[in-house]
């Protein structure tokens, strides 16, 4: 019995954890989005809004703001021999259109960077 | 009992180790998500409802094209590594696991319709897609 306890010490006593979270950007903030008017919106109007984008990409005389913050949370757990890591990213993301007059026509929009979540593999289902 | 020991010596000096991860960025869409986008009939506006924000927007002659995209993968590898001399160690390492980014890719004409849509490795997908820039015409 001793000597069980003395190699589950060892055992412990080597082993360890961490969590990690990582944001890029700063959280969109929904309510924000209720603002932005397809047809009537202007990018000033979006940029007032959300800020600076992260990404402008030109469309010909067309434009598309980006907008985005991520989160990263990774885990790990180390048990001798045993090295058990997850990571898992998601993010909000905002993709603002404009036609050649800087007016708003579409707005896609992705929250989901709060479903993040911590894990290690063999404690998370495979899905 | 000292079989054990030597085991947990063994083990304890890091000759062998093993690694899992599992990694996870962005999420999948349902199988079925795609099923009310009609090339020839929807627009911008439905697929932005349906799928959300792309996570990638790139010109396309005079339209555009939209990706969406997923990574979704475990990955295992083990480490043996033997001492060959006092100051030197030998080691091998396997490991497998880790595809590319799946996605969805929507083509879109210059009026927002949508063109066509492919699923795939979403960056082969866009690389066989690519076309030089147009010229802005100054008005």
């Amino acid at each position: 019995m001793k000597r069980l306890a003395l190699l589950s010490l060892v055992w412990l006593a080597a082993s360890g954890c961490f969590f990690q979270r990582t944001h890029v950007n700063q959280p969109i903030e929904p309510a924000r989005l209720d603002q932005l008017q397809p047809g009537t919106s202007t990018a000033r109007d979006v940029v007032e809004a959300l800020g600076a984008p992260t990404d402008v990409v030109q469309l010909g005389k067309r434009s598309a703001y980006r907008y985005d913050h991520k989160v990263e949370k990774q885990t790990g757990l180390f048990l001798l021999v045993l090295g058990l890591r997850g990571v898992d990213s998601n993010a909000d993301r905002v993709w603002a259109f404009f036609d050649e007059n800087d007016v708003l026509t579409h707005v896609g929009a992705t929250i989901e960077a709060a479903e993040a979540g911590y894990g290690v593999p063999v404690f998370q289902d495979p899905d | 009992m000292r079989l054990a020991l030597a085991f947990c010596a063994l083990l304890g000096t890091a000759c062998v180790t093993v690694n899992v991860t599992r990694f996870a960025d962005e999420r999948e869409p349902e199988e079925d998500v795609l099923l009310p986008l009609v090339p020839g009939e929807s627009d911008l506006t439905q697929c932005l409802e349906i799928l959300g924000a792309p996570v990638v927007v790139e010109e396309l002659d005079d339209g555009a094209v939209l990706g969406w995209g997923w990574r979704r993968f475990q990955n295992m590898s083990v480490n043996v590594s033997v001492p060959v001399s006092s100051d030197a160690n030998a080691s091998v390492q396997y490991g497998r696991g880790g595809d590319g980014v799946e996605g969805i890719v929507l083509f879109f004409d210059a009026d927002w319709g949508l063109v066509e849509v492919k699923r795939g490795h979403l960056q082969e997908i866009l690389r066989s897609s690519r076309s030089r820039p147009n010229l802005i015409e100054e008005d």
